[in-house]
């Protein structure tokens, strides 16, 4: 059984002969480029630039030499991309470390921290000294009049627009026939199960333009104007789906959706609303998405969205991420047990607010194998520890974390 | 009094052109500042308050109810003071040093301003100095956030900064964001830990009545 049958195994609800693992197969399951450092020194691997593929969230490419001592199942369509050292210029990372960004990525010095700008040359993103990652710094329709004729327009002055790769690398005359080979190339190279992160968030992309408090303010007391936002951004999201889909649709194995509805306590929207706003264009979303290829999806949501799970497996869902197990409804047995049949868990394996950057490695190791257990049973689970693994958490924590999720003796 | 009853009525629903158009109504009637403040605005937050906590409403509504809240009180503010209405105490809040989040800390604010307490809002990126500075000028409590399990340990040190300039016993200190829980905040020696905006106010109120 190879990484890709294992990884549609979990979708298809057998058990497998271990778990597959997600490492670094999208945006919210890598890690911060610090901790990956230590990492590989921990690991006794060759020392080499790290490469922070992600710069806002600042998490470093996985090298295969990882990947392959964790017997990590997945890949993503970026790392077919900006394989070149042109593609890529020096820069340090917050503690000092030398490191490599995409260029189109390269940060500037303004005033004690970094800062990333848009195409349009507007700062985005800052990062202050002491932070550790890039936060907004714009938000288009606060500093200016909220304008639906030009969303894209506003798009690209969002901080979350600045792409990972392969963006710019597969843009102009030649683009699709770029993305089209080097993804068959992956493909062809490795057995490891192809993300392909085409997030099409809506709430995310409300709150990105329109700022959290205002946009989750006009859900509720302005919902004609919501609703003419939200569509149009489902309309251009549709036309992206299609236009990747149609290139390489046939090389992805997992389309990874993305829009955190949670918080720690509850859902962020009552089911109400999600049904109205949001149900109907996901589900537009998702079955497009199945028309135009095999893969399974994925959606990314963060925080506790238990209240919602039911509309979203209704809507099309196939698989659920990260699985917040630190929430107030989100434990992973009472999960299993209500929506087990239906969805396939992709994380919940492991703490990472607390657990995985605070305690031993023992204690990493003994929850790892206590959330396994439990999320392993008639298969529908991929393992991931909850989110991207910070600057902070100990390398010994991610080797117990990993060892431990494969069912290995772990060695401390 | 129908008029504060429609007062409550357009905060609770968010509609924050009727609630100024209430409170206008009410001063021209010749009612108390803080009769409006009581028993219009402090008492529909409270109901908000109570609407949220059994799951009835979420965050949006909560959210419109208390910009509907801000606005009205914008209006009163001059007449409170005016009569000398006192808040009932005053709270600098501001997320840690590095942490950038301030959604809920946003939220909390609002809410606390809705249940009569005067908010300083320290922002972002708060250094403890800042949070020291605004205890010197009359802040009774303190409350911070953070999101990230990397920003959160500075809330300790923050409290250590306070305790270090001599004024731990001046002051309550309230802690809460994504990663806090209710131990954490024992043992940085907080004065207590809320989950959500809602319980930030009960919180408020306990902690000052201690």
């Amino acid at each position: 059984m190879n990484s890709r049958d294992r990884v549609l195994a979990a979708f298809n609800h057998e058990e497998t002969d271990r778990v597959p693992i997600d490492f670094s197969g999208h945006r919210s399951s890598g890690i911060a480029a610090i901790a990956y450092e230590r990492l590989r020194d921990y690991l006794g691997l060759e020392r080499r630039p790290i490469r922070v593929y992600d710069i806002q969230q600042q998490l470093a490419i996985v090298d295969n030499d990882v990947l392959d001592r964790f017997d990590v199942d997945t890949t993503e369509v970026g790392r077919a991309f900006a394989l070149d050292d042109d593609d890529w210029a020096d820069w340090t990372l917050p503690n000092g470390s030398p490191c490599q960004v995409p260029v189109w990525t390269l940060p500037e010095r303004v005033e004690h921290a970094w800062v990333i700008r848009s195409q349009t040359g507007r700062v985005v993103g800052r990062m202050p000294d002491g932070a550790l990652y890039f936060e907004w710094a714009y938000f288009p329709w606060v500093e200016n009049e909220p304008n639906h004729d030009a969303l894209e327009e506003a798009m690209a002055d969002v901080m979350w627009n600045i792409p990972s790769p392969p963006g710019p690398l597969v843009e102009g005359p030649d683009g699709d026939h770029l993305l089209v080979e080097g993804v068959r190339h992956l493909r062809e190279s490795s057995d490891r199960a192809i993300m392909g992160l085409y997030s099409c968030n809506l709430m995310e992309w409300g709150q990105y333009l329109y700022r959290n408090d205002n946009f989750l303010a006009l859900l509720a007391g302005e919902p004609d104007r919501a609703h003419d936002i939200l569509e149009r951004l489902t309309v251009f999201h549709l036309k992206g789906l299609e236009r990747v889909l149609k290139l390489v649709g046939q090389y992805v194995d997992v389309i990874n959706f993305s829009d955190d509805l949670g918080m720690q306590t509850g859902p962020m929207i009552s089911p109400r609303m999600y049904r109205e706003f949001f149900k109907p264009r996901h589900a537009r979303l998702w079955q497009r998405a199945k028309e135009l290829s095999d893969a399974k999806v994925m959606l990314h949501s963060c925080g506790d969205i238990r209240l919602l799970l039911p509309d979203l497996i209704e809507a099309g869902l196939d698989a659920v991420n990260p699985v917040q197990i630190s929430c107030k409804g989100m434990d992973a047995a009472g999960l299993k047990r209500d929506f087990g049949k239906d969805l396939t868990f992709w994380g919940g394996g492991c703490d990472t607010q607390w657990l995985l950057s605070h305690a031993t490695p023992e204690a990493v190791a003994e929850h790892v194998r206590h959330q396994v257990e439990i999320m392993r049973e008639g298969g529908g689970f991929v393992f991931q520890q909850v989110h991207n693994i910070l600057a902070d958490v100990p390398p010994e924590n991610i080797v117990a974390m990993f060892d431990a999720a494969r069912g290995l003796v772990q060695v401390p | 009094m129908a008029l504060i009853e429609e007062l409550r009525e357009a905060v609770v629903d968010g509609q924050a052109k009727l609630a100024v158009a209430k409170v206008t109504e009410g001063l021209g009637e010749g009612i108390e500042a803080g009769t409006l403040l009581r028993e219009g605005l402090i008492s529909a937050m409270a109901q908000v308050g109570k609407l949220y906590e059994e799951g009835e409403i979420f965050v949006p509504e909560m959210l419109v109810a208390a910009r509907a809240m801000t606005a009205a009180l914008g209006v009163l503010k001059p007449h409170l003071v005016e009569e000398g209405v006192a808040s009932s105490g005053k709270v600098a809040i501001g997320t840690t040093q590095g942490d950038l989040h301030d959604i809920g800390k946003n939220l909390v604010a609002m809410m606390l301003e809705g249940s009569g307490y005067e908010i300083v809002d320290l922002g972002v990126d708060v250094p403890a100095d800042k949070f020291i500075e605004a205890i010197q000028n009359g802040a009774n409590v303190v409350a911070m956030s953070a999101l990230l399990t990397t920003t959160m340990t500075n809330m300790q040190l923050a409290i250590e900064a306070i305790k270090a300039a001599g004024l731990r016993d001046k002051v309550r200190i309230i802690v809460g964001g994504a990663p806090i829980t209710k131990s954490y905040a024992d043992e940085i020696g907080a004065d207590g830990y809320a989950e959500d905006a809602s319980s930030a106010v009960r919180l408020v109120k306990e902690v000052l009545a201690a």
